[in-house]
């Protein structure tokens, strides 16, 4: 397995990524908010013993990182990542998370609930996320004894996850949509099918690059199996549609389309400062444009490495040093000429 | 009218916002009304914060107190034992502290289940360990229903072998524990 911002998988046109997430709790522990330094430190040996222990059935070879220990830009390249999310950088004792090596999988200890289990692939891959988070939710329940309920299901500290406690995710890209404006009423019918749509970073971050985020709601009442299936059939319909509105684009619209989206490739191979609201802007054309075959000899995977590779963080992070925000949109524009120069 | 947060003062600013066609109103004080986080005050009072599912949460929960408990009763209303977490906590931030906390705030929180998830009743994934009961008890629960039907359509033999395969479970069941 790779990670999931180095590839380009299934429906990888127009689907980026999926992700389970897995929400658990120890049995008679106080949910995070509430429990003390020692319990805190309890849950993460023994999340340790079970996934770095040799033989651990995962498959998987994990590391621990300890949210103390790691620093500031450390922790800002998981969040871009989408391997921890922004709520673990607050300065909370015993928090931590379990990272497995080829950065498929992903335990945050101790964030709102003492285990949240992270699986994420590229492309549509939603099954397979779930074999593998399922896979390791059992490894973990052989050795601890979850907060569970006949009635309510898996317990969590936020009632909107108890149940199964799944969150089920695809980073989507909709430029057409976005442009023909069917996007709207898209997104008001799939509401009102106990799905919800968000920006790229979660709760409350804007749609930046035509990227957007569809997970279930519902957890309570409805198994795995049905949770995923629901989500599916809806992202394979939003797939269909999108494509659809981009052949329609480019039919009906040829020239215009094609003048919009080769300045954009022009401006994206050859400027020499820009920023990341620039770089998503012209990144979601200069997708659209590979996919439609009007932009050639680039690939998406390309593409895919070029978004989380350019975010503030990682930028900082791969050439080891204190730059500016200026010095940082240098090195982006300069990281994107080296890619479109291949 | 008095204010609903601190019951001391008359209340002089008057809300009313509508989540999922259900209207919601809240009546507060001035002073209360300023410490309120989701209120800006520029052109007058609007809800200016952005939407959040925990405040979205709580707006359920204070809506159950509407209709069920005077808000005197709030402080009297029983808490967590083990984790501490009071109702007022609780109400506040839409969050649990501990899984008894399910058990504690149990009649609250199925109201909120039905609104949020259209069921108040889990059906996926049963964890290794206690999962043999639950099963047991699932299986147990699916055949009284199958049962009550056959008798229903007066499907007298299917019914008593639908009773003698709940004995038996049930049978089980005691031995196990």
């Amino acid at each position: 397995m790779t990670a999931w911002y180095v590839e380009h998988g299934p429906e990888g046109d127009v689907v980026v990524s999926s992700r389970i997430r897995l929400a658990r709790n120890v049995k008679e522990t106080p949910f995070p908010v509430h429990m003390s330094r020692e319990q805190g430190e309890q849950i993460i040996e023994k999340a340790k013993q079970v996934l770095l222990g040799s033989g651990n059935g995962a498959a998987h070879v994990f590391d621990y990182f300890s949210m103390n220990e790691l620093n500031a830009v450390d922790k800002q390249v998981l969040v871009e990542k989408h391997l921890i999310s922004p709520e673990m950088l607050q300065d909370v004792h015993s928090r931590g998370v379990l990272l497995s090596k080829d950065e498929c999988v992903s335990v945050m200890l101790n964030e709102e609930d003492h285990l949240r289990i992270q699986c994420i692939f590229s492309g549509m891959k939603l099954d397979e996320a779930w074999d593998l988070a399922n896979k390791i939710d059992n490894l973990i329940e052989q050795e601890v004894e979850y907060a569970y309920s006949e009635n309510y299901g898996y317990l969590t500290c936020c009632p909107t996850n108890a149940g199964t406690g799944l969150r089920a995710s695809v980073m989507i890209h909709l430029p057409a949509l976005t442009i023909t404006r069917y996007i709207n009423s898209l997104l008001n019918a799939v509401g009102k099918l106990g799905i919800a749509v968000r920006g790229l970073y979660g709760e409350g971050t804007e749609a930046r690059g035509h990227f957007f985020q569809i997970s279930n709601q519902v957890t309570m009442g409805m198994s795995e199996e049905d949770t995923l299936e629901n989500l599916k059939g809806i992202v394979r319909q939003i797939i269909e549609q999108e494509r659809l509105a981009r052949r329609k684009l480019f039919h009906e619209n040829r020239e215009r389309l094609e003048d919009r989206l080769y300045r954009s490739y022009g401006i994206f191979s050859n400027a020499r400062i820009m920023s990341s609201q620039e770089f998503m802007k012209l990144l979601s054309d200069v997708r659209l444009g590979i996919n439609l075959e009007i932009i050639k000899g680039i690939s998406l995977k390309k593409m895919n490495e070029l978004m989380i590779a350019t975010q503030p963080a990682n930028i900082i992070k791969r050439f080891d040093g204190n730059l500016s925000a200026e010095q940082r949109d240098m090195k982006r524009a300069e990281m994107i000429r080296n890619t479109m120069d291949h | 009218m008095m204010c609903q947060q601190c019951l001391e003062r008359p209340a002089s600013v008057h809300l009313t916002q509508i989540i999922n066609d259900e209207k919601k109103e809240i009546h507060l004080c001035e002073q209360c009304a300023r410490k309120h986080k989701e209120l800006t005050f520029d052109n007058g009072f609007t809800f200016a914060s952005p939407f959040s599912i925990h405040n979205f949460l709580a707006g359920f929960l204070g809506n159950g107190f509407g209709y069920h408990i005077q808000p005197q009763e709030r402080s009297t209303m029983p808490g967590c034992d083990f984790c501490n977490m009071t109702y007022e906590q609780f109400a506040r931030s839409g969050k649990l502290g501990c899984g008894h906390c399910y058990d504690v705030f149990g009649s609250t929180l199925e109201p909120v289940f039905k609104k949020m998830h259209g069921n108040t009743y889990h059906h996926g994934k049963l964890p290794q360990r206690a999962g043999g009961k639950i099963k047991a008890q699932r299986e147990i629960k699916g055949l009284k229903l199958q049962l009550n039907k056959a008798v229903h359509n007066e499907e007298y033999e299917r019914a008593a072998q639908l009773r003698d395969k709940i004995r038996e479970l049930e049978a089980q069941l005691k031995e196990d524990i």
